[in-house]
């Protein structure tokens, strides 16, 4: 496998890790977006589904894919009642107090987590060691194609839902003007409720899907969170679009680094993107929409 | 207001110089004590606030959150560090040198991040941006900076021209933080009180009602932040020069960041007592718990932390002291006949 092979396998990894890249984006882009507030315990939700995953398969032998739908559907309810009783009130304080409640928030849960589980989890199943073969020179790790088939299913899900049905279209209208939906009759703290559990279920579906490849432990939210932060301002901020694809465009990215770059800090290439778009285009790739439209 | 009532040495602010006294007074003697291990806490403590009145003079008084502090803590560790090892630069000069860049970075940071509509949150994510990036690069660049191992800085005996006090003379650098902190302390207050204060007190309040009036918003968000980074800087090169060791993960990692930040937004960002203040709970409500809570009871105190800043921000989103003053003001009996008035 000459180094173009090389270049392409670490092309084929990261669009597939990009996929799920794009999931935890399209959840803080929507919430950014529709509700205007900057959710940096985004990682934190990210990481309390990857254990609820871990456990339901290490505990209760569910396979980590039903875990996602179940993780999921726990965190879409905790989104709910998280914004319900605790978002709801900051909606109109200061940025700067919002970003600080987020950074505790997320500074409880993963430390509450870390108190529980201090060690590197790995999740094991039957089929974790699997490749399909692609084209005649290299591999692919099964569950790194579900992960993205799983990733790309939902953000594409969202997408729909919010284009096509009636609820989607009224997060839509909330999002391009606060008012003007509370003219036309929208309930905006139920809206702001059921965008904010999406949200938060894109998160922890991000963080089922990984854990058959990634290690489960207190902290990998930050990680996701700076990338996934980094995604949604590549794709323009509130842009759902411009995060799926601005997801594969960094996972791509920071497959190629981990080629160039000694040591593997793959992640300098992230931030220096990030840098870089805020020299050059700050906007985004592509156009901001929603919210930010009119900010 | 009726101006007879209003005398400059009203009881209350007599109180509050008498404090200072007390406080200040306290805080010089106490090497007299002889006892090392209070000298270090304390010193320990000054650090604290000192590095968290760098972050209030920029954050404090603009309103912009920067998560990436720490990233000018380590520049200026790392550039003192790195001229006194390889051209035996004194590290005085080397935290000069450090303060320069760290400022450079700063306003660079600040201006790109400034530059459009989306102002705060596109600094935060920058300045965190450019921290996570500086501890990346740090680790990377290991022929520079030796990588995750750190660097150590090793004894030469006492110099006082070189920065190296030693562990008998615990005192002088005791006082060269005191010092560190007092001037820090009486910048942010020059500041506010000045006329870049007060622009910067505009622009907070309403960026496009300043910049109407011919405010550059711009200009003086990145000179502050230029002023504040110069100053975190030097924290970098104290903790060098007294700890004698540092690593990337210790001076750029997350935890630093909310270090720096929580004990300002505790204590009240925006004031000068604040970050003071902050630093004085923190440091021990840190002894308290270390007492009580088990060490292998991992994350607990961060737990009341971010518990402690999740309520701060609901109910007292302006921090201890300007909790204090407002029931100050509003018992004073002055006020009472004024009309509104925040």
């Amino acid at each position: 496998m000459g180094f173009g092979g090389v270049v392409i396998a670490a092309l084929i990894n990261g669009v597939l890790t990009g996929g799920v890249y794009s999931l935890t984006a399209v959840g803080l882009t929507l919430i950014w977006g529709v509700m205007g507030i900057s959710n940096f315990a985004h990682g934190s939700f990210l990481m309390v589904g990857m254990y609820i995953t871990y456990w339901g398969t290490t505990l209760l032998g569910i396979d980590p894919y039903i875990g996602c739908l179940i993780s999921m559907a726990v965190m879409f309810v905790v989104g709910w009642l998280v914004q319900k009783y605790l978002v709801e009130r900051m909606m109109d304080l200061p940025h700067y107090n919002q970003m600080l409640l987020f950074l505790g928030l997320s500074i409880v849960i993963e430390n509450s987590a870390l108190f529980f589980w201090p060690d590197y989890k790995q999740l094991q199943v039957s089929y974790q060691f699997n490749l399909i073969p692609f084209g005649n020179f290299t591999s692919l790790e099964l569950v790194r194609v579900i992960a993205f088939a799983i990733a790309v299913s939902l953000t594409t899900g969202v997408y729909l839902f919010l284009k096509f049905t009636s609820l989607g279209k009224s997060i839509r209208a909330t999002s391009q003007n606060v008012f003007a939906a509370k003219v036309v009759g929208i309930n905006i703290k139920k809206i702001n409720c059921v965008t904010f559990a999406i949200g938060i279920a894109c998160a922890a579906g991000a963080g089922a899907v990984i854990t058959p490849f990634f290690p489960t432990y207190y902290s990998v939210g930050s990680l996701f969170l700076l990338t996934g932060y980094v995604v949604t301002c590549l794709g323009g901020m509130g842009n759902l679009a411009g995060a799926m694809v601005g997801g594969l465009i960094i996972g791509v990215a920071e497959s190629l680094g981990t080629i160039i770059l000694p040591g593997g800090q793959k992640q300098l290439l992230t931030y220096g993107i990030f840098l870089l778009l805020l020299v050059f285009k700050p906007k985004g790739l592509f156009k901001f929409a929603g919210y930010w439209q009119s900010h | 207001m009726t101006p007879e009532l209003k005398t400059p040495f009203s009881p209350r602010k007599n109180m509050g110089v008498v404090l200072a006294i007390i406080a200040i007074a306290f805080f010089i003697g106490l090497p007299l004590l002889k006892n090392n291990f209070l000298l270090s806490i304390v010193m320990e403590m000054f650090l604290l606030a000192y590095l968290g009145q760098t972050w209030n003079i920029f954050s404090g008084s603009t309103g912009l959150l920067s998560f990436g502090h720490a990233a000018f803590f380590g520049i200026g560790a790392y550039t003192s560090t790195i001229l006194l090892l390889k051209f035996n630069l004194s590290p005085w000069i080397g935290m000069l040198v450090g303060g320069l860049l760290s400022a450079c970075v700063g306003m660079a940071i600040a201006y790109l991040s400034l530059r459009y509509k989306v102002r705060g949150v596109f600094f935060a994510l920058g300045a965190l941006a450019c921290s996570e990036f500086i501890r990346l690069l740090t680790l990377a660049w290991i022929p520079l900076t030796n990588g995750a191992q750190g660097i150590m800085i090793p004894w030469k005996g006492e110099n006082l021209l070189m920065f190296a006090f030693g562990v008998r003379k615990k005192y002088l650098s005791y006082y060269v933080i005191l010092i560190m902190l007092a001037l820090c302390s009486y910048i942010a207050y020059k500041i506010k009180k000045s006329r870049l204060g007060y622009y910067l007190a505009a622009i907070n309040g309403n960026e496009d009602a300043a910049e109407m009036l011919g405010i550059h918003a711009l200009k003086y968000q990145v000179m502050t932040m230029g002023i504040s980074t110069f100053l975190a800087a030097w924290a970098g090169t104290f903790y060098a020069q007294y700890y004698q060791h540092f690593e990337p993960d210790v001076i750029f990692g997350a935890m630093r960041n909310f270090n720096i930040i929580f004990p300002v937004v505790l204590g009240g960002s925006g004031t000068v007592l604040g970050p003071i203040v902050g630093a004085v709970i923190l440091q021990g409500f840190e002894g308290i718990v270390r007492n009580i809570i088990p060490s292998n009871w991992y994350g607990v105190p961060r737990i009341f932390y971010g518990l402690i800043l999740v309520i701060l921000m609901m109910y007292m989103p302006g921090g201890i002291v300007n909790f204090v003053k407002r029931k100050l003001r509003h018992s004073s009996p002055e006020k009472k006949t004024s009309a509104g008035g925040k």
